[in-house]
């Protein structure tokens, strides 16, 4: 057996990835990786020898390792094991080792399509191994290829990249629906008798699930609350949900936040020393679902009722005290004041601008 | 605890943390929020003065308000945000005790809009209650 160390160079750039960190997940893009270049493989030697079927053995013919990681920056080293003894006549104008040079060589003409916005045509294989690879990749994240190994990522003529949103561009070119892995939370709407779960979530809008590991009952208790997922999704073009692939978690949220606001459903008018009016429903839960869609807020400190019929939540970060309302009109306001200055900030938001609030908490609260 | 003015917070505004809409001045406070004058009462007293008010139910009956306890600001707080504090002792009713010591904060010259009352001048108040911590029940 021949072995050819580091013979793909490949990096992984992104807050996850710094001091060479190398969350394991990627093992998952890793053994996709593998399969993408070994199917590429077989699809080269069937269309060059005219056959349609691969000859016994022919699994055996390439074996990926992980064999460390670069220092510095997540560079996974990949080790390729070739066994060129067996079953020579099975290639004979070739070797394996310049089959599987092919096969990287159409890996890095699909990376580079993918690149480039440009057209692509894989076999449905390709495409199930391609939704496999990268699904974990978050906002943010890069994933680089060189096709001249050993040299460095700097060169933007050579070095191919892949974000989340090229990845999804190039996998919906060439079918109707991407791979993702997501994690985030939604509010469970409701559940049959079947167990099929219906949650609702401010990025990923409805989506059904199937959990099998549980009795439908134990979610019949908890409809109206808010889960934290973890999921492998296939999505559409307008990223919303067609199924869920696998569920890897699917908790019972526990927020204090959450809990206090739901607590303020029993605030009746008149619950501040005679005055208040009653927190509505709708605030509620666009309180519920303003917390929830943020996951990165820093924890907060305090969250209450307005005697107007509001919600505010209120947080301390790098000095600043932020406060983001909910107004009983639908409206919202984020400020903050400066705690050693006499700085400070207040900007009203109209009912139908969660966004544009959405992004000014997320300014605010350095997300 | 001279030069403090007390406030009573209610239970909802201490939920995991002091919220700073406890010292918002509330529309049916005509921008004039209630307290305590430090000089003239406890924190103890200034409590349990509170809790012997009562408020009418949507039925008709009458249930003693709730504190989560006494906070205070300062005078000085008080003027820094433009803040003038007045004296308003109040009678006894048949819902109420007298109170000599009860203060107005007067939010009404605020400037800027509206709301700043509200979010911002409400959340410089309220760093200064949580620097002096509070007061009554005393913390564990």
């Amino acid at each position: 057996m021949d072995r050819f160390a580091e013979f793909l160079n490949i990096k992984y750039e992104g807050e996850r990835f710094s001091s060479g960190r190398l969350p394991l997940d990627v093992l998952a893009d890793l053994q996709a990786l593998e399969d993408i270049l070994t199917t590429f493989a077989c699809e080269i030697w069937l269309d060059e020898n005219g056959r349609e079927r691969m000859p016994n053995g022919y699994t055996d013919w390439f074996r990926m390792s992980l064999t460390g990681v670069g220092e510095g920056s997540a560079l996974p080293k990949l080790e390729l094991a070739v066994t060129e003894d067996r079953q020579k006549a099975m290639i004979v104008e070739d070797t394996k080792v310049s089959l599987m040079e092919k096969a990287v060589g159409k890996f890095a003409a699909v990376l580079k399509a993918a690149n480039d916005g440009s057209d692509i045509v894989l076999s449905p294989t390709q495409i199930r191994n391609f939704n496999r690879f990268l699904t974990n990749l978050k906002p943010g994240e890069l994933f680089k290829y060189n096709p001249e190994k050993g040299a460095d990522f700097s060169d933007a003529g050579k070095v191919v990249s892949l974000d989340v949103e090229r990845r999804k561009r190039f996998l919906t070119s060439v079918t109707s629906t991407y791979e993702q892995r997501v994690q985030g939370r939604a509010r469970l709407k409701s559940v049959d008798e079947r167990g099929t779960l219906k949650f609702s979530s401010v990025e990923l809008r409805e989506f059904l699930a199937v959990d099998d590991s549980r009795e439908p009952t134990d979610y019949g208790a908890n409809i109206g609350a808010y889960y934290e997922f973890d999921l492998t999704v296939e999505r559409r073009h307008d990223d919303s949900i067609q199924s869920v692939i696998t569920i890897h978690d699917l908790s019972l949220l526990e927020d204090p936040a959450i809990t206090a606001i739901d607590e303020m459903a029993l605030l009746q008018d008149g619950w501040l020393d005679g005055y208040g009016k009653k927190i509505s429903a709708t605030t509620r839960e666009i309180a519920k679902n303003f917390l929830v869609s943020s996951n990165r807020l820093p924890a907060f400190y305090a969250v209450a009722p307005t005697e107007g019929g509001g919600i505010l939540l209120e947080y301390d970060r790098d000095g600043w005290d932020y406060g983001i309302e909910f107004n009983s009109d639908g409206t919202y306001c984020v400020f903050g004041i400066d705690l050693n200055s006499k700085d400070e900030f207040s900007t009203s938001f109209g009912a139908s601008d969660f966004k544009l609030f959405i992004s000014k908490v997320r300014e605010t609260l350095g997300q | 605890m001279k030069d403090f003015l007390f406030r009573q917070v209610h239970p909802c505004h201490f939920q995991n943390g002091l919220s700073s809409g406890a010292f918002r001045p509330t529309p049916n406070d005509e921008d004039m929020l209630s307290v305590d004058c430090g000089n003239m009462t406890t924190a103890e007293a200034s409590y349990n003065l509170h809790l012997t008010k009562t408020k009418q139910l949507p039925d008709g009956s009458r249930v003693a308000l709730e504190s989560a306890g006494t906070w205070a600001i300062t005078r000085d707080t008080c003027a820094t945000n433009s803040l003038p504090v007045t004296e308003d002792p109040l009678i006894a009713t048949e819902t109420q005790p007298a109170n000599d010591a009860h203060h107005l904060v007067d939010f009404s010259g605020i400037e800027g809009k509206p709301s700043r009352k509200n979010d911002t001048v409400a959340k410089r108040l309220k760093q200064r209650a949580l620097e002096i911590g509070r007061l009554w029940p005393a913390a564990d």
